[in-house]
C-alpha cells in the first residue's frame, strides 16, 4: 500500500493543529472569567455611610410611611434585619439595542442588616457581592444592564387583622376599642413567603414594584414591569476587553438607609391561629422609600422606586481623588459633561415630585380597603366607598377641564405625564404644544445616581477606582439638604456653596492619585 | 468436470456398476464443495466490506465533564463525513475524518468546532451479525469561540467504536460513538482541555475501485 494515502492527511492534521490563529487558550477563555459583576446595596460607590437606626424618633419620621392608613399606630414595631433577594439573571443592553445574556446564572442572597455597623455585609460595606458571568463579546458598548429580581424580601413583616370586638385573636386592631394592649400580644404575626425554594420569613415586595400609582391607569400597564427587569444605566458604558486580566462592572442600588415600611391593604393571609370570622387581613412591609415616585394610602403598588446605577472600569487602571471636607455628606464625582441637575430632583419647593406635578384635583380617589367583619366597620366602609364617588364626580369634572382643553382627560395626562417626565406618542396629546417642557432623559425626570460618590463624615476622604476621564467633583453636605434617611438629594442645596470646583474639570488618570483642593486646576 | 457430468458420472456408475471408487471420490468432492459454500458467501461479503469505504454520519453531540459544567456548553446534533480506505493488513483500516459541531449555550458562550484528523480502525475479528470496530486518531481542530470570536487550530485526540452492519453490497448501516479530547495544555495559562462525546448513525458507501 502506498504510504502516501496515511502520511499526506496526517501531514495536514499536524499543520492544522500547530497554526495557531490567536495564542491563548480558547476552551480557558471560554471557561474563566474577565468581567467581574459587583453588586452593592450603597449610594456610595466606596465608604458609605453606616446604617442609621430605624428605631425611635427616625421610625416616626422617616421610615414608616406616610401611606399607611389602616394602621396608623401599632405597639409591636421591629425592624428588618435581613434583605433577601433572588436575581434571575443579569443581561447586558448594547448601545445598538442588542441584548447579551451574559450572567444566566441564577443566585439568592440574604444580607444582615447590621444596624450596629459592628461588621457589615459586603453587600452594604461599599465592597459589594460577586455575580457569575460569562462574558460579554468584547469591543462591543454596553450601556445598559437588566437585573431581574426575581424576590425580594426584608423581614420582620406583619400582618394585622381588622375587626370588631378583641374576642378571637389577640393580634388584631379592634375596630371599636382600638390596639389591644402590647400584653395580648401572643405568638407572632410575622408574614413569611417563599424564597429560594424554602418558606421563610419575610414579605416578598417585588410583585409590589411592578408599576407606580399612574402606571395602574395607562393602557400600556400590560407591558409595563418596573422591576424585571430592572433597567440600570451603565455610566460611563461598558466596553469588555478580552486582552485585560479584569474588568469590574459596579451595579449600585441605593438600599442602605433607604428604607421604609409600607401597608399593604388587601393581602390574603391564612392567619395560623383559629379565628371564624373573615377579616381583611392588612400588611405592615419593609420596602425600598417612595421618595421619588411617592406611594399614597390606598395605592398598592410602590413601583419605580429601586434606583440604581452601573460602573465599569478595568482593575489595576484606575486613579482616585482624595481630599478633606468640614462637614457631613456626600463627595461625588461626575463625568464633566454630565449636568449635576440630574443627580438631584427639582422639587422647587414641592413635598414630592408628585406633589409638584399632579394637583389635588388631578390625583383619582383610591378604591376603600375591603370592610372588616362588623357592622359598624362595614358601615365605615359604605361611608369611605360614598366618598370614593364623590371624589369620581369631583375628579371628572375639575381635572379635565382645563382652560382652553376640550379633550377627554386631558389635564389628568399631562400632569402625570409632567410627574412620569415622558411625553407619551401612543396616546394623542402633545405635551411640548401645551406648553410644557419636559426636563431630563426619562422616565425619572433625568434622575441619575452618580456614578462615584463617598460618605465623608467631616474629614477626609476618597474616592477609589475612578476609571479614567474628566470629572467635576462636587461635595453634598447634609446640612443644607433635605437628604437624611429614606432620601437622595433634591434642589434644596445651593449648589454654590459647600462644592469643590464645581467649573473645573479633573483629569483622572490611570495610575493618578490626586488630592484635591479648591484650586485644584 | 461440472456438476451436471458428475451426477452422470453418479448414475452411470451405480446403473453400470462402475467401480465404488469413482463413487466415494465423487461423494468427497460434493462434500467439500457443499461445505465450502458457506465460506465462500462469507468471504464475498467481508470483501466488500473491505473496499475503500466513504461515508456520512449525523446525530448528538455532548460537551463532557468541564467542557459542559464550566464552559457552559449545551447538547446539539452535528453531522460529519469520512472516509476509510485499506491497509495491507486485513484487520486494520486507515480512515480520515471531519465534521462541523456547534455547541450553543442557554448564555453567550458557544463553540464552533471542525475536528480533521487520520484515525487507525481496528475490525474486531469475532463472528457477529454486526462489525465491531474500534478506532483511534489524532489530528487537528479548528476552534472558534463565542462571544470572544477567536479562533484557532488545535491538536484533537479521538477514539471511539463502531457498529455497522451491511445493507447490499455497497451500503453499511452503522452506529458511531465517538469521544474527543481537544489539547490545549502547551498554551500559557490554559487550564480546560476539551471533552466531546458523539454519538450518530453513519450511512457509507464500499466504493469499488479496483473493478
Amino acid at each position: 500500500m502506498n504510504m502516501k494515502n496515511i502520511l499526506l492527511p496526517l501531514f495536514i492534521s499536524i499543520l492544522f493543529s500547530t497554526l495557531g490563529c490567536w495564542d491563548e487558550p480558547l476552551l480557558t477563555e471560554l471557561g474563566t472569567n474577565r468581567l467581574e459583576v459587583r453588586l452593592k446595596g450603597t449610594y456610595a460607590s466606596n465608604s458609605p455611610r453606616d446604617w442609621i437606626a430605624m428605631t425611635g424618633a427616625n421610625y416616626q419620621q422617616y421610615v414608616m410611611d406616610d401611606s399607611i392608613d389602616d394602621m396608623p399606630y401599632i405597639t409591636d414595631e421591629e425592624f428588618p434585619t435581613l434583605l433577601k433577594f433572588d436575581i434571575a439573571e443579569i443581561r447586558l443592553e448594547a448601545a445598538n439595542g442588542k441584548i447579551s445574556k451574559f450572567a444566566r446564572y441564577r443566585k439568592t442572597f440574604k444580607v444582615e442588616i447590621d444596624t450596629t455597623n459592628a461588621a457589615p455585609d459586603p453587600f452594604f460595606s461599599g465592597e459589594g457581592v460577586v455575580m457569575k458571568n460569562d462574558d460579554p463579546v468584547p469591543g462591543r458598548e454596553y450601556v445598559k444592564v437588566h437585573v431581574y429580581f426575581r424576590k425580594i424580601l426584608f423581614d420582620k413583616a406583619k400582618y394585622y387583622e381588622i375587626y370588631h370586638t378583641g374576642t378571637g385573636s389577640s393580634k388584631v386592631y379592634d375596630y371599636d376599642a382600638g390596639w389591644m394592649t402590647t400584653a395580648d400580644y401572643s405568638g407572632d404575626n410575622l408574614i413569611n413567603s417563599i424564597f429560594a425554594e424554602n418558606e421563610e420569613e419575610g414579605f416578598d415586595f417585588n410583585l409590589r414594584q411592578l408599576y407606580y400609582f399612574w402606571d395602574t391607569f395607562r393602557q400600556e400597564q400590560e407591558s409595563t414591569n418596573r422591576v424585571f427587569s430592572l433597567e440600570i444605566p451603565i455610566e460611563g458604558g461598558l466596553i469588555f476587553d478580552n486582552k485585560t486580566d479584569k474588568t469590574v462592572l459596579e451595579i449600585r442600588l441605593a438600599m442602605k438607609n433607604f428604607i421604609k415600611k409600607y401597608e399593604y391593604d388587601s393581602m390574603t393571609y391564612a392567619p395560623s391561629y383559629a379565628d371564624n370570622l373573615a377579616a381583611p387581613v392588612i400588611a405592615h412591609y419593609y420596602a425600598m422609600s417612595d421618595w421619588l415616585r411617592d406611594a399614597r394610602a390606598g395605592e398598592n403598588y410602590i413601583g419605580g422606586n429601586l434606583h440604581g446605577i452601573a460602573r465599569s472600569y478595568v482593575d489595576g487602571e484606575t486613579g482616585t481623588i482624595s481630599g478633606t471636607t468640614t462637614a457631613d455628606g456626600y463627595v461625588i464625582a461626575i463625568p464633566s459633561s454630565a449636568d449635576i441637575a440630574n443627580y438631584f430632583i427639582d422639587l422647587n419647593g414641592a413635598e414630592s415630585l408628585r406633589d409638584r406635578y399632579v394637583t389635588d384635583a388631578c390625583e383619582p380617589p383610591v378604591y376603600p380597603s375591603a370592610p372588616a367583619a362588623s357592622i359598624n366597620a362595614y358601615m365605615d366602609y359604605l361611608l369611605k366607598y360614598e366618598e370614593y364617588r364623590v371624589g369620581w364626580d369631583r375628579f371628572s369634572t375639575d381635572c379635565p377641564a382645563g382652560a382652553a382643553d376640550t379633550a377627554e382627560m386631558q389635564n389628568f395626562v399631562e400632569a402625570w405625564h409632567a410627574y412620569d417626565g415622558t411625553s407619551d406618542d401612543e396616546d394623542n396629546y402633545d405635551l411640548v404644544d401645551d406648553g410644557f417642557t419636559l426636563s431630563g432623559d426619562g422616565a425619572t425626570r433625568g434622575f441619575t445616581l452618580p456614578p462615584y460618590a463617598v460618605y465623608s463624615e467631616s474629614g477626609a476622604f476618597t474616592i477609589n477606582d475612578i476609571a479614567p476621564g474628566t470629572y467635576k467633583v462636587y461635595f453634598v453636605p447634609f446640612a443644607n439638604t433635605a437628604a437624611n434617611y429614606g432620601k437622595l438629594f433634591d434642589d434644596s442645596i445651593t449648589m454654590t456653596s459647600g462644592v469643590y470646583s464645581a467649573s473645573t474639570d479633573i483629569p483622572v488618570d490611570s495610575g493618578d492619585a490626586l488630592t484635591l483642593d479648591s484650586n485644584l486646576p | 468436470m461440472n456438476l451436471a457430468d458428475m451426477s452422470i458420472h453418479i448414475i452411470n456408475g451405480l446403473e453400470t456398476g462402475m467401480k465404488l471408487k469413482y463413487f466415494i471420490r465423487t461423494v468427497v468432492v460434493l462434500l467439500i464443495i457443499s461445505n465450502a459454500t458457506a465460506s465462500f458467501a462469507y468471504r464475498s461479503r467481508k470483501d466488500y466490506f473491505l473496499k475503500p469505504q466513504v461515508g456520512v454520519w449525523f446525530g448528538p453531540i455532548a460537551p463532557l465533564g468541564s467542557t459542559k459544567k464550566d464552559l457552559s456548553l449545551e447538547n446539539s446534533l452535528a453531522g460529519g463525513l469520512f472516509f476509510r480506505y485499506n491497509t495491507p493488513f486485513r484487520l486494520f483500516k486507515f480512515g480520515v475524518e471531519s465534521s462541523y459541531q456547534y455547541f450553543p449555550s442557554k448564555g453567550v458562550n458557544k463553540l464552533h468546532f471542525v475536528p480533521l484528523f487520520g484515525n487507525v480502525l481496528f475490525l474486531v475479528p469475532f463472528k457477529l451479525p454486526v462489525k465491531i470496530q474500534l478506532k483511534a486518531g489524532f489530528g487537528g481542530g479548528w476552534l472558534k469561540i463565542l462571544p470572544d470570536n477567536e479562533q484557532r487550530w488545535d491538536p484533537v485526540f479521538t477514539t471511539g467504536a463502531e457498529m455497522s452492519f451491511p445493507a447490499g453490497r455497497l451500503v453499511n448501516i452503522g452506529l458511531r460513538l465517538d469521544y474527543y479530547y481537544i489539547y490545549e495544555g502547551y498554551l500559557d495559562g490554559s487550564q480546560y482541555g476539551g471533552h466531546i462525546f458523539n454519538a450518530g448513525i453513519s450511512v457509507y458507501f464500499n466504493l469499488n475501485f479496483s473493478r
